[in-house]
C-alpha cells in the first residue's frame, strides 16, 4: 500500500461521502447543564462506588505526611511530586516497558469532577502515563476546591493543544466481563487512592 | 455465501437453560442500572435528542468534518491513512508493522478491527496479536468471536472460562472464581506488555475541532497498549467523528451510562498526538459506510456509539444470545445493519425481532431500530430475499384478507380446526411456533358471529 493509494481512497472515500449526503440539519447547541448538590461528597461517593479509596486531610502537608508514613520505600515508588521523593525516575527506564517494575505510583489530578468521582490526568501531570498504569497502588493527590460539576465543565477546561494523552481515572482498573461480576484490578492500578486537601 | 439461520444457532443456547438463564439476568440487570442511572438525569432525554441531532448534523456534513478532523489531527502529529476497505485497512497496518518490524501488538477492543478480519490477516503474516480486553481475549483463546460489542464473553459461564484458562493458560482448573480467573488474565498478559512493540485500539469518537480520539475501557488496557510501545495504531469508521470538543461532555455521560449503567468508564481517554519518541496512526475506514450514508431506508444506523443497550434490553438477544447471529454486530442494532454488509448472508436475521420496540425507546442516539426491522423486511420482500415458506404464507394471507366472505370462511374452519386437534400435533414439529409456547383454546365463535347475535338479541349496542 502506497502512499498515492491512500491519497486516493481519501479522495474516492470524500467524493462518495458527497453523493450520499442525507439532508442537512444544524448543529444544534448543548446547554451547559448544571450539577447540583455537594460537589465534594458527590466525588466521594462516586470514586468510591468505583472502588476508588480516599483520605481526607487539612492540608497538603499532612497528605505528605501520609505517604511518607504508608508507603514502604522498600518497594519502587515513582512520584512526580516536588514535595515527595520517589525511590525510581525515568531515568532508572530505557522504554516506558521498564515502568513495569513499579510499586506505587504517586502523582497530583488536575482536577476531579463531582459527577463521576473522575480524576484528570494527562501525560504531563503523570510525566510517564506507563508507570501510573503498571503500578499496583495509584495514589493521586487532589486539592478539593479543584473538583468541578459536571463533564459539560470538564470539557470546557481540558487543554487538548498542549496534551497528547489526558484521561478521566474513575477507581482502579476494573472488569465484569465474567458472569458481569465486578473485579478490580483488570489491567492497570489495581488499586487507586485519592488524597483529598 | 451460506445464509445464517439465527433461528437454528440459537437453538443450542435456548435448551442450556444455566447459560441462559445467566445471561438473560446479568443483561437485564445492566439495563435496570442503565434505566436507574438515566432516571437521575433531568435532562437524560433531552440529552438522547440532542445525541440523535448531533450525529445526524455531523453525518449530513460528514465531508467537510473529516477533513476537519484530518487537518487539525495532522497538526497534532498523528499520521492519517484512509481505507476503502477491509483489505486496504489490513494492508495499511502491515505496512506500518513491517517498517516497524513490529512481532508483538497487544490491542484494546475493535469492533472494526474485528469487521476487517485484522487479527486473522496479521497472524497469517507472523504478527502475534493479543486482545488486551478480559472478555475479547477469552474469545481469542476460545477461537470465538465476540458475543456482546461490550462484554465480548458475558454468553459464557465462570466454569467455561475456567477450563478454558486452565487449558492455555495452565491456570489452576479447581478454581473458577472471577478474581482468581482474572489475576491469571492479568499475569499473562503482564508478559506481553513489557515485550510489547505496538499497541492497538478502536475509536469511540474522533473530536473534529480538536483533532484527537476518545477511547474509553474499564481495564485500562487500551490505555497500555497506547502508552508503553514506541508505536500506536488506532481504526475508526468514517461515522465516528463528532464536532465539537464539549459535545463529547454529551456522548460520554450517554455512553457508559446506556452501555452497563455505570456514570462513566473507568478510563475515559483521549489521545491528541504522539508522545515524545512514539508515533502514532489512525486508519479512518469506509467498508460500505458511504453506501450506508447514501440510503435514505437506513442511514441512520450510522449514529450507532457501540453502547449495547438495544442489546442488553432485547428479550430475542438476551434468550439467545450473540452467537446466535453469526455476524460481528448482533442484537438488535445487528438485525438491521448487517443486511447492509451482506443481504442473502444475512436475510433472516430482521425476522429476529418481537416488535417489543424496547431497544427504540434505550438507544442513546434513537437509532430508529424498530422502524428498521420492517424496512429491511420490505427490502427482502422486494428483492425476492424473504424466506419461500414466509413468501407462502403472505400471498395465502392476501388472498382470505382480500375479501371479508374468504376471511370469514378461513377463521371459522381455523377456530375449529384448533378446536379440535389433538394437543399432540399442534404441539409436534409441524407447528415450530408451539416449541416455546402453548396455543390457548380458540373461542368457540367468531368475533363477526358473535357480534351479530348482539345485534339480534341487544339494542343495536353502539350505534346512535
Ligand atoms: S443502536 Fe443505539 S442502543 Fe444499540 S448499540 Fe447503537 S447506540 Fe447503543
Amino acid at each position: 500500500m502506497s502512499m498515492e493509494n491512500t491519497t486516493s481512497s481519501r479522495n474516492s472515500i470524500l467524493a462518495a461521502i458527497r453523493n450520499a449526503r442525507p439532508q442537512a440539519i444544524d448543529l444544534p447547541e448543548v446547554p451547559h447543564y448544571q450539577f447540583e448538590g455537594d460537589r465534594i461528597e458527590s466525588f466521594k461517593t462516586l470514586l468510591h462506588g468505583f472502588d476508588g479509596r480516599f483520605v481526607e486531610f487539612e492540608n497538603r502537608a499532612a497528605a505528605i505526611d501520609y505517604l511518607n508514613q504508608n508507603l514502604d520505600k522498600s518497594l519502587k515508588i515513582f512520584s512526580t511530586l516536588p514535595d515527595y521523593p520517589g525511590t525510581i525516575t525515568n531515568a532508572d527506564f530505557k522504554t516506558p516497558h521498564d515502568a513495569n517494575v513499579i510499586h506505587s505510583c504517586v502523582s497530583e489530578g488536575v482536577f476531579g469532577v463531582a459527577e463521576t468521582g473522575s480524576i484528570w490526568v494527562t501525560n504531563r501531570s503523570l510525566s510517564l502515563a506507563a508507570a501510573a498504569l503498571f503500578s499496583t497502588d495509584l495514589y493521586l493527590l487532589l486539592d478539593k476546591s479543584k473538583i468541578i460539576g459536571n463533564l459539560h465543565d470538564a470539557y470546557r477546561i481540558v487543554d487538548f493543544k498542549n496534551e497528547q494523552y489526558g484521561s478521566f481515572f474513575t477507581g482502579p482498573s476494573a472488569t465484569a466481563d465474567i458472569e458481569a461480576i465486578h473485579v478490580t484490578g483488570a489491567q492497570g492500578e489495581i488499586s487507586l487512592t485519592a488524597l483529598l486537601y | 455465501m451460506k445464509q445464517v439461520n439465527q433461528v437454528k444457532l440459537s437453538e443450542s443456547f435456548l435448551k442450556d437453560d444455566a447459560h441462559r438463564e445467566s445471561h438473560d439476568k446479568n443483561l437485564w440487570a445492566a439495563r435496570m442500572r442503565r434505566d436507574e442511572v438515566a432516571r437521575n438525569i433531568p435532562e437524560w432525554e433531552e440529552m438522547r435528542e440532542l445525541a440523535s441531532r448531533i450525529k445526524m448534523h455531523t453525518l449530513a456534513n460528514l465531508d467537510t468534518y473529516l477533513e476537519e478532523f484530518e487537518k487539525n489531527a495532522l497538526a497534532n502529529g498523528i499520521h492519517v491513512h484512509w481505507a476503502k476497505d477491509a483489505q486496504e485497512h489490513n494492508e495499511i497496518i502491515y505496512q506500518i508493522f513491517a517498517e516497524h518490524n513490529v512481532k508483538v501488538v497487544t490491542k484494546g477492543k475493535s469492533m472494526l478491527m474485528d469487521e476487517c478480519g485484522m487479527r486473522e490477516y496479521m497472524g497469517e503474516r507472523g504478527i502475534e496479536i493479543y486482545e488486551a480486553d478480559l472478555g475479547e481475549r477469552i474469545q481469542q483463546l476460545d477461537d470465538e468471536p465476540a458475543s456482546h460489542i461490550v462484554m465480548p464473553a458475558i454468553h459464557k459461564l465462570r466454569g467455561d472460562v475456567s477450563r478454558l484458562f486452565a487449558e492455555k493458560l495452565g491456570s489452576d482448573p479447581a478454581k473458577d472464581d472471577p478474581h482468581y480467573l482474572n489475576s491469571v488474565m492479568r499475569a499473562d498478559m503482564r508478559k506481553n506488555y513489557i515485550r510489547v512493540d505496538a499497541g492497538m485500539s478502536g475509536v469511540n469518537f474522533a473530536i473534529a475541532e480538536s483533532g484527537g480520539i476518545l477511547v474509553t475501557t474499564n481495564e485500562g488496557n487500551a490505555d497500555i497498549s497506547a502508552n508503553v510501545p514506541p508505536l500506536y495504531v488506532a481504526s475508526m469508521g468514517i461515522e465516528k467523528v463528532i464536532p465539537r470538543v464539549s459535545d463529547a461532555a454529551l456522548f460520554v455521560r450517554l455512553l457508559s451510562r446506556s452501555a452497563l449503567g455505570f456514570h462513566v468508564t473507568q478510563y475515559t481517554s483521549h489521545y491528541h498526538g504522539p508522545r515524545e519518541g512514539q508515533e502514532m496512526h489512525l486508519v479512518i475506514v469506509d467498508n460500505g459506510r458511504s453506501e450506508r450514508l447514501g440510503a435514505p431506508e437506513y442511514w441512520q444506523v450510522l449514529k450507532c456509539i457501540h453502547c449495547a443497550a438495544c442489546m442488553n434490553t432485547c428479550p430475542v438477544y438476551r434468550r439467545c444470545g450473540g452467537l446466535s447471529y453469526d455476524a460481528i454486530y448482533m442484537g438488535p442494532i445487528g438485525i438491521v445493519l448487517e443486511p447492509s454488509y451482506d443481504l442473502h448472508k444475512y436475510a433472516q436475521l430482521p425476522y429476529a425481532c418481537s416488535h417489543c420496540g424496547s431497544c427504540g425507546n434505550v438507544c442513546p442516539v434513537k437509532v430508529p431500530i424498530p422502524e428498521y426491522v420492517l424496512t429491511w423486511r420490505k427490502i427482502l420482500v422486494d428483492r425476492k430475499e424473504d424466506l419461500l415458506t414466509h413468501r407462502l404464507q403472505m400471498d395465502l394471507g392476501a388472498m382470505v384478507l382480500n375479501s371479508s366472505k374468504t376471511l370469514e370462511m378461513g377463521l371459522k374452519v381455523a377456530l375449529n380446526a384448533l378446536r379440535y386437534i389433538p394437543k399432540g400435533v399442534m404441539e409436534s414439529g409441524v407447528n415450530p411456533w408451539a416449541e416455546h409456547h402453548t396455543d390457548p383454546l380458540p373461542p368457540k365463535e367468531t368475533f363477526r358471529e358473535w357480534y351479530r347475535k348482539q345485534e339480534e338479541t341487544d339494542e343495536k349496542p353502539n350505534k346512535q
